[in-house]
């Protein structure tokens, strides 16, 4: 049976991206297979036509990767396939194949469902089941499309962790709604049935909703229950608080967190941030994907760290005269 | 009669990703700008660019002024941003996420800008990622990360004043956070 399967051009040449595009179309009706092209960094096949892009870094998000060399340039290592300049058909047929092939060998994408022991879950805890769900895919790399799955089969919304966005016809916002009353699971799709879906929805960040959850999970349960008040945290990224919102407290600890590890009651004194919001802000870090434990730093914790008066002031003046 | 202290605001990237609106956002003054007829129609189609510089600021209680500087955009210009950034307090850094390489960019201006950027006194603006797919967050974020650097990275609109208070608002608590 043919699948339907993706292809996109990671390349600093438009030229190059628009001669795979056409190929593509010409030639897909003489594979096995339905091939589409896609901007998705998750498609099913990667095809890198700049060498600063080191396969690798592709590993995660697409499930076979490929990379264009010059006439007499060195293969590169493993098993990645190649495809030499100038493109040729014949060349290209064999290499959409063997992707195809590759694609069929792989194990299916895994399901997840959440692992929580139900004493922990109550009436108003059904969001904690998608908060370990997104928890535990980032764990596993997996940068696929999920659907969001309620406990009554149907599908809430569609969730694409490489571009980090969701698609529900509700909203982010109600479908922040819709998770505090319903039970999720996560079970894979695929880019085309992502593409699909974002040509009626739009798709939003993952990031409002995921800080939204966290932040609510912090009103009923405290901290989450992968995170505790007595481990040192660290974040590997700052929150995108253009989507999120900005949200000077957020800015402020992730400031401090980016450039050491704290607990969450030394981040509470560090910041002089009271610890709900210190705890509302690690869960929705958590969620986003940003946070890693790390041994606290205890020696530099007890006091605030203290910018040079000067600098202090003049910094305190800015804030005042713009309203930050 | 005293003269106040003044400080110094750069804000860089790449040609069209909005810098000159951006300082036009946040200026106590009408900014003072340096547009000359874009000759780089291939590099980004618009009717004109910054050449030299673009200058704001912003006055403060006690006579103390932040001086803003937007450099121009394009690469034969970069001779002016080592110039530029000496002695700054800090730096935004606008990428236009539409640009054939908006990656290469970044890591182009992490360069350029290095000693600011090891001192943490760098926010990054990604702008128009409403109208192209382009890279994702993640994968600015793996350029910073390459770099061994945890810079703040948020999508902007360069024409919202909010979003540019939301940058200076994370360069001024970096700068905090790293003293």
């Amino acid at each position: 049976m043919a699948d339907k399967l993706t292809i996109n051009v990671w390349s600093d040449s438009q030229e190059e991206r628009s001669v795979v595009r056409s190929m593509l179309s010409i030639l897909s009706a003489n594979t096995g297979d339905e091939w589409h092209f896609t901007d998705s960094p998750s498609a099913d096949l990667l095809l890198l036509g700049s060498s600063s892009i080191e396969p690798q870094s592709a590993a995660g998000t697409a499930h076979v990767v490929a990379r264009f060399l010059n006439a007499g340039d060195p293969p590169p290592g493993g098993d990645t396939l190649t495809l030499t300049r100038p493109l040729r058909a014949m060349p290209f047929l064999d290499m959409l194949n063997e992707a195809a092939r590759r694609l069929r060998a792989l194990p299916a994408v895994q399901a997840f469902s959440p692992t929580i022991d139900p004493t922990l879950l109550n009436q108003f805890q059904p969001q904690l089941t998608f908060a370990q769900c997104m928890r535990d895919v980032r764990a596993s790399g997996m940068l696929r499309p999920f659907a969001l799955v309620g406990a009554d089969g149907a599908e809430l919304a569609l969730v694409n962790l490489a571009r980090a966005a969701v698609s529900s016809i509700s909203g982010v916002g109600e479908l922040h709604t819709q998770l505090k009353t319903n039970f999720v699971r996560f079970e894979p799709r695929t880019v085309r049935d992502w593409e699909q879906a974002v040509v009626q929805d739009t798709p939003q960040s993952l990031d409002v909703l995921c800080w939204r959850t966290g932040s609510s999970l912090a009103d009923w349960n405290g901290l989450v229950p992968w995170l505790s008040k007595n481990e040192g945290y660290r974040m590997i990224g700052w929150p995108d608080f253009g989507s999120i919102g900005t949200d000077s407290v957020g800015i402020k600890l992730s400031a401090l967190l980016v450039k050491r590890s704290l607990t969450p009651l030394q981040l509470s004194a560090a910041s002089t941030v009271s610890f709900s919001q210190v705890v509302s802000f690690l869960n929705s870090a958590s969620l986003c994907g940003l946070l890693a434990s790390a041994p606290p730093a205890q020696a530099r914790v007890a006091t605030r760290l203290a910018p040079a008066p000067e600098r202090l002031s003049m910094i305190g003046r800015l804030r005042q005269k713009l309203g930050l | 009669m005293t003269v106040g202290q003044e400080y110094k605001i750069i804000v860089t990237g790449t040609m069209g990703a909005g810098k000159t609106t951006a300082i036009s956002a946040i200026s106590d003054v009408t900014v003072v700008s340096t547009e000359a007829a874009n000759s780089d129609q291939a590099a980004y189609a618009k009717a004109s660019t910054t050449v030299a510089l673009d200058y704001g600021e912003i006055q403060l209680d006690g006579g103390d002024r932040v001086r803003l500087y937007g450099t121009p955009g394009q690469q034969r210009f970069s001779f002016m941003w080592g110039i530029l950034a000496k002695g700054a307090l800090g730096l935004i850094l606008l990428i236009d996420n539409s640009s054939p390489t908006p990656l290469d960019d970044l890591g182009r201006f992490l360069v350029a800008f290095n000693e600011l950027a090891q001192s943490g006194a760098v926010v990054v603006g990604i702008t128009h990622r409403d109208v192209s797919e382009g890279p994702t967050m993640a994968q600015y974020h793996e350029v910073l990360s390459s770099r061994g650097l945890g810079l703040p990275v948020f999508s902007v609109d360069g024409r919202e004043r909010d979003h540019i208070l939301l940058m200076v608002d994370a360069l001024l608590s970096s700068i905090e956070a790293f003293e």
